[in-house]
């Protein structure tokens, strides 16, 4: 077990370094001169003076060398000070916080909608493949795959927002503001869940000690609860854990069309406005929670299966 | 204390006559419906009570596909087609899911080939040991566990605390095949079908595995099904055999008689194999071609394409046109071929 940790401590550190080293050096990508870029943030006029650039870079300390340039930025962005927002002015730990917040509510909401419908969907058509149920899941499943975000969420809005008002149309303001969002944003993973789960489920019920289990006098339910679901989770775990780490980063079409305060809208307005903190800030955030997340999977796999357990001498 | 009651009375229901458990005329068909193909065809087998009968043939002749359907256990694709099967006098065909999971474990308990597959990877070995007694005998997690420790002293696990406690992957497979025999016989079934309990063994951990079959067996008065195409096995452990071909028994009678004087080609054949016999040219006996299955045969006997009489016999024309019914050479052997003649003490009764 302290093996395993101490390995995956060390890839985790590893990632973390390559990836503050790649944000730290994002300023110098196109234009080269992170003093010309604050400065034409700040100002319209494009004929920068050199010596209001040269007072800046001192100003800003850019005229030191690169790794102790990196070192400090390192020991800011640790203490989650990211700098200011070259367009709003305000702290980007603070704006980050917060749509990281939005996004992770949303996501999760979502995700977890999508997994406890497509659990039992799943399981029920993997019970009897080319039946009822999976002729319906296998129409389900292709239906949502093939209608796009954009379609669905003003879907949405028009039935239940606009001719039902049961919810609201748009913004983000307690929680019947997430109902519409997070159903629009399940559908897609619902359908891959949903594939996943029944292809795992119809692996494990044709196993040898499903057949062990139900000659015990186990009925089929009992046996699939017992016996089934754990050993059908791990696929499901990598997936959920992919949809989880792919929304983090904000989903861009939903956040814009709901007008949700998320990465996603964060990231699209930072890339447009050039908002160099913003985007240093959120590469950051972004790959260290897919590392995080990576970690629970590789915790989870653990946990369910205990010949892994056992050979990471656990 | 229902429960202590029901078992008394359920050992008396059947007279002693009826056998434990019979199988008549079982058809079973496997594949996608409307192109299903017939696998195995009427099939029959008597087990009586404290009987151990060894089934025995050639792989693909459906013996595995007809254990499981004693307790409607078959795989997805198959399907019994026709026949009947009576368990203590009850017909398991007309059994709902209820009925069936009351006779699974409880009444009928099942061990297979591969031991170690056969148990969850993910569940400790006492859980999935307790699951019959939890089901069946109704015990609370407590007594169950303590039960299931008790087992495991009875077939042989050392360290029987420490061992329930184990996940499937710490165990060999002679010590898995113990667990399954320990979860099989939890809820002391009148029955045990052993499914090629030790073909995936060591030779000296299948001795002890059987050694331990046969004493559960006679201990418990149990009666045996015996899966098996190992003959070594069969004369050891089993009363009766029962020799299936291509989806139905092609000869059966006491051990003794069919080990010792088979009258079929096949069963010949198999005894010769097995004791490594050599030709008149010093090579080693092998009996030539391939099994068929069920579903490539039109006419005539099974055996026929294969078999090394039926060129010589007078019955050369019978080999090919008809089947051979199954019929009396001697006592309670019989056998399915044109050129076995009751034997003559038989034909005087
Ligand atoms: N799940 C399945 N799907 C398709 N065909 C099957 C399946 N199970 C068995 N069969 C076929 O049914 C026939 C009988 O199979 P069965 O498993 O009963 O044979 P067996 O006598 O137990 O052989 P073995 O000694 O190899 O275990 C074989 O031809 C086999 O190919
Ligand atoms: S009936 Fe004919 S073909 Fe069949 S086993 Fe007997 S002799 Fe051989
Ligand atoms: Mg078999």
């Amino acid at each position: 077990m302290w093996h395993f940790a101490l390995r995956r401590g060390t890839v985790l550190l590893l990632t973390l370094f390559v990836v503050s080293v790649v944000a730290f050096l994002i300023p110098y990508i196109g234009e080269g001169d992170p003093a010309l870029l604050v400065l034409r943030a700040r100002i319209a006029d494009p004929n920068v003076d050199p010596a209001t650039l040269e007072a800046m870079r001192r100003q800003l300390g850019l005229d030191r060398p690169l790794a102790i340039q990196y070192l400090a930025w390192l020991g800011d962005a640790l203490r989650g000070d990211f700098g200011l927002s070259f367009i709003r002015r305000a702290p980007v730990g603070d704006m980050l916080g917060g749509a990281l917040l939005v996004s992770i509510t949303l996501a999760l909401s979502a995700l977890l909608l999508a997994l406890l419908v497509s659990a039992p969907l799943g399981t029920l058509a993997a019970m009897r493949p080319g039946g009822r149920a999976d002729t319906a899941a296998t129409l389900l499943t292709q239906t949502l795959i093939a209608i796009p975000e954009y379609w669905m969420a003003p879907m949405g809005i028009l039935i239940f927002a606009l001719w039902l008002g049961w919810l609201p149309s748009a913004g983000w303001d307690g929680p019947a503001s997430l109902v519409l969002p997070a159903l629009v944003l399940a559908l897609r993973p619902l359908a891959y869940f949903t594939r996943i789960i029944r292809a795992a489920m119809i692996d494990v019920l044709d196993a040898p000690y499903i057949t062990a289990a139900r000659s015990r006098g186990l009925g089929m339910t009992q046996t699939v609860m017992r016996h089934g679901l754990r050993n059908g989770a791990m696929p499901v775990i990598t997936l959920f854990a992919l949809w989880l780490a792919g929304l983090l980063g904000g989903s861009v079409v939903v956040e814009v069309i709901f007008a949700i305060p998320g990465m996603g809208r964060l990231i699209y307005e930072a890339v447009i406005n050039k908002d160099i903190p913003v985007l240093q800030a959120g590469f950051v955030a972004i790959v260290a929670l897919a590392v995080v997340i990576n970690t629970l999977v590789d915790l989870a796999y653990l946990a369910i299966n205990p010949a892994l357990r056992h050979s990471h001498g656990a | 204390m229902s429960v202590v009651v029901s078992l008394a009375e359920r050992r008396v229901t059947a007279a002693p006559a009826e056998p434990l458990l019979a199988i008549e005329d079982l058809h079973v068909a496997i594949g996608p419906s409307g192109r299903a193909a017939p696998v195995i065809e009427g099939m029959n087998l008597e087990i009586r009570r404290s009987e151990i009968v060894a089934l025995v043939g050639e792989s693909g002749s459906g013996k595995s596909l007809t254990a499981l359907s004693a307790t409607r256990l078959l795989p997805r694709a198959a399907e019994i087609t026709r026949g009947r099967i009576r368990f203590d006098g009850e017909d398991v065909l007309a059994m709902g899911p209820r009925a069936l999971d009351g006779l699974r474990g409880n009444r009928i308990g099942m061990i297979f080939q591969q031991p170690q597959a056969m148990l969850d990877p993910t569940c400790r070995v006492g859980d999935q040991v307790a699951e019959s007694l939890r089901l069946h005998r109704g015990l609370s997690r407590e007594a169950a566990g303590a039960r299931v420790v008790e087992l495991f002293r009875e077939v042989g696990i050392p360290a029987p605390e420490a061992r329930a406690r184990d996940f499937p992957y710490a165990f060999s497979g002679g010590m898995a095949q113990r667990v399954m025999i320990a979860a099989a016989l939890s809820a002391d079934p009148d029955l045990l079908i052993a499914d090629e309990p030790t073909t995936a063994l060591d030779v000296t951990v299948q001795a002890q595995i059987l050694r331990l079959l046969h004493e559960q067996c006679r201990q418990r008065r149990m009666s045996l099904l015996l899966i098996s195409h190992d003959l070594g096995i069969v004369a050891a452990l089993a009363d009766r055999v029962a020799v299936m071909y291509a989806g139905r028994v092609i000869e059966e009678g006491p051990a003794r008689a069919i080990l010792s004087a088979p009258r079929h080609p096949y069963t010949r054949a198999l005894v010769e194999c097995s004791l490594l016999k050599r030709d008149a040219g010093g090579r080693l006996v092998a009996l030539p071609g391939s099994a068929i299955s069920a579903r490539e045969l039109s006419h005539g006997c099974r055996f026929q394409p294969r078999c090394a009489i039926a060129a010589q016999s007078a019955h050369n024309h019978d080999c090919c046109s008809s089947e051979p019914a199954l019929a009396c050479c001697h006592g309670s052997h019989k056998a399915r071929c044109w050129a076995v003649k009751p034997e003559p003490e038989e034909a005087q009764q």
